[in-house]
């Protein structure tokens, strides 16, 4: 499929009025997500209240199709990503767009340092730097779906290689791809610097460990608000439907406040332990992040509005178990992400510390035909604190989810 | 110590050992797991905005502490419309309120209120609560639960509703146009006389416009209109036509509209609104004819 895909574009680019320049390298690469969520408690045939988005997950989706191009030409080059799906309708957007240099060599794994610059990965932690053809989980943990969505953001790099070291830095602009508010814009001049030292050693002919810690340090972005006019505002408190005066009430209107910046930060360490115990391969892996103000997500922080920092906490670790017989996997991952480390709740007439976190057991079987072709079926078990128990309570609403994908690379 | 998120109830504490093969169980087998939940409370005549919606009757009293005082804003209740609130207090030893209308499909779940300064060694009581279209007319009673800490429940404190129509039924002629998406639909009728009864004009010729829902898309939740004669209306030929100035952006909106003489239906005729709909004027004269009646 590729090579056909690469044969068209190689004939069509003639006969666009073009000649290939000589010495330029193409290559095109892409994957296909499709997901049937058979089971997922929290689903309903209804519209969400506010959005009017429908609620329903229990469906077919076509989670990404992701195609790729990338051209070189001797130590220069570039990638541009496509990705289509219908998560939230039909949508086409970019996912990644970098012009590169590899120093000194053009040699794909001779190369010591590579510098990028567009839309690039965010260097921190493990599953963000995770692409999404090779992470063996459906998703990532929700931590790093909270604090770096979309796992892209404009900027350039510099990731850099020497014998067992290992080590990324990045300058990034804006927001990332995947955030709640003003994704891949720029609200704000300030710049985001991220990064990642680590080691990878060959610890064992048959067991590689790696490690690595993780830095953020940047702003976010506080909307301010325009000059709102007096109000008559009407509330009929009796319920009789008659207007009286009581009932009426003016709301004054308020000058414009303006928007602000504050100051945001992550911490992270990750580890890895890949042992091979023929035929299979086991692998360990796990990552925890510290950070404050830095949801951008799940649970937007903002510690203008709130007046206080939101301090998030994360944690994932997994095990996997591949290339069991018939080319099959087997793999369990927890997850907590707690968005607000200082949330409260009020307990009568007490407010008491609230643990907000929301927490994932993952359990997934895999087989893989033709190489190509992956097979799927993960069961999530989530514990969350979005409902209300009779004591008044946090209380976990049911959100078990049951999802089958295939997916196929090329 | 921090509070923690209690367990769901569908499923329960289970070790994470067993949860897949319970994923698998309840998709397959179980339809009370592997159905979808209806956490909203779409389902129930009772609506609470904000509170957690359980399938199910009241939790059971057993020693819990009491509601002191617990009314709501006016006992008439419409079926459809919200914009009610039961207010009150409850014993200082309460943490959590379920609310739940007798022979409901569930009860809503939310924390007790701030301390009342009104009431001493008391929790305020305070929510805003709807009621669904399918509410049944007639008396109904709005129990409200104290909980504390341990769970432990309090008699409920009985609320005596009347739930009534929101339009008279017996009028001497009446036509309703109802619709099923949240659009801002009107309805006009021209008298024998040529005189409209319209949202602009809401009474000519003894007829009368009851309500004009979603009046530019400021959702009621009623999603009906009527114009009635109380009295004798005049004799000689209706003209009822329906005209959409707009969806507020929904797809379509399929309506019904009635006629009826002193309760009897009298005609009846049924259709979509589309976008194109909403095309052109929507003062008088606007809108699809939709039935014509001739009043002896």
């Amino acid at each position: 499929m590729r090579g056909a895909l690469l044969a068209a574009l190689c004939v069509t680019w003639p006969a666009l009025g073009q000649s290939l320049p000589a010495g330029v390298k193409l290559g095109l690469s892409g994957f296909v997500q499709v997901d049937a969520t058979l089971l997922d408690q929290a689903s309903q045939d209804e519209l969400d209240p506010a959005s009017r988005e429908p609620l329903n997950t229990e469906r077919v989706d076509l989670r990404r199709a992701h195609l790729r191009l990338e051209a070189r030409r001797s130590f220069l080059g570039a990638a541009f990503e496509l990705d289509a799906n219908t998560v939230a309708g039909p949508a086409l957007r970019v996912i990644a767009a970098e012009l590169n240099a590899r120093l000194p060599s053009d040699d794909d794994s001779g190369s010591p340092l590579t510098m990028a610059a567009g839309l690039v990965r965010i260097p921190f932690g493990l599953e963000t730097r995770e692409l999404d053809p090779q992470r063996p989980f459906l998703e990532q943990a929700s931590a790093p779906r909270a604090l770096f969505p979309g796992s892209y953001q404009l900027g350039a790099v510099a990731r850099g290689r020497w014998q067992w070291l290992e080590g990324e830095l990045a300058v990034l602009s804006g927001e990332p791809s995947g955030a709640a508010a003003y994704a891949l814009q720029a609200p704000q001049h300030a710049l985001e610097f991220a990064g990642r030292g680590g080691i990878i050693v060959d610890v064992h002919p048959r067991v590689q460990l790696s490690a690595g810690l993780s830095g953020l340090e940047g702003a976010g972005f506080h909307a301010g608000t325009p000059t709102t006019k007096d109000q008559l505002v009407w509330r009929d408190a009796n319920g009789d439907g008659i207007v009286q005066l009581p009932e009426i009430q003016v709301i004054p209107g308020t000058a414009a406040e303006p928007s602000g910046t504050f100051r945001r930060f992550a911490l992270g360490a990750d580890a890895s332990v890949r042992v091979a115990l023929p035929p299979c391969t086991v692998l360990l892996a796990g990552e925890a992040v510290w950070a404050k103000n830095l949801d951008r997500a799940l649970y937007p922080a903002d510690p203008v509005a709130t007046g206080r920092d939101q301090r998030e906490r994360g944690y994932s670790a997994r095990l996997l178990v591949s290339e069991l017989p018939l080319h099959t996997s087997l793999g369990v991952r927890v997850d907590r992400y707690d968005p607000d480390a200082d949330a409260s709740d009020a307990n009568g007439a007490a407010r008491v510390p609230f643990d907000a976190s929301v927490s994932t057991w993952a359990f997934l079987a895999s087989i893989r035909l033709e190489q190509a072709l992956r097979l799927v079926v993960e069961y999530d078990r989530n514990h969350n604190a979005f409902g209300r128990g009779p004591d008044g309570a946090p209380a976990s609403l049911a959100s078990d989810a049951l999802t089958l994908r295939a997916e196929v690379t090329f | 110590m921090r509070q923690r998120a209690h367990e769901p109830a569908c499923g329960g504490q289970v070790a994470p050992g067993f949860a897949l093969a319970c994923g698998v169980l309840c998709a397959v087998l179980s339809p009370a797991c592997g159905g979808q939940t209806d956490t909203l409370g779409t389902s129930a005549w009772l609506r609470v905005p904000g509170a957690t919606f359980v399938a199910g009757p009241l939790p059971d009293a057993g020693g819990g502490p009491s509601v002191v005082a617990a009314s709501i804003t006016r006992t008439e209740v419409y079926p459809g419309l919200g914009d009610r609130r039961v207010e009150g207090s409850v014993a200082s030893s309460a943490t959590g309120l379920a609310l739940a209308l007798e022979g409901d499909s569930g009860h809503w779940l939310l924390p007790a209120g701030p301390p009342d300064v009104q009431v001493p060694d008391a929790l305020t009581l305070s929510a805003p609560v709807a009621f669904a279209r399918t509410l049944p007319l007639g008396p109904r009673t709005l129990l409200v639960q104290a909980v504390d800490a341990r769970g432990h429940a309090g008699p409920p404190f009985p609320i005596a509703l009347q739930a009534e129509p929101i339009t008279q039924t017996d009028a001497a002629l009446a036509f309703t146009l109802t619709w099923d998406t949240e659009a801002d639909l009107d309805l006009h009728v021209v008298a024998p006389d040529g005189a409209e009864v319209y949202w602009n004009h809401i009474a000519a010729a003894g007829g009368l416009l009851d309500f004009d829902s979603n009046q530019s898309c400021a959702l009621d939740g009623l999603r009906a209109e009527r114009i009635s004669w109380t009295s004798a209306p005049p004799a000689g030929h209706y003209l009822v036509r329906v005209d959409t100035p707009s969806l507020c952006g929904e797809a379509t909106a399929r309506w019904t509209l009635t006629a009826t003489e002193s309760g009897v239906v009298s005609g009846q005729s049924r259709g979509q609104s589309i976008p194109i709909d909403t095309q052109g004027p929507h003062a008088r004269g606007a809108g699809l004819l939709a039935l014509e009646l001739d009043v002896p």
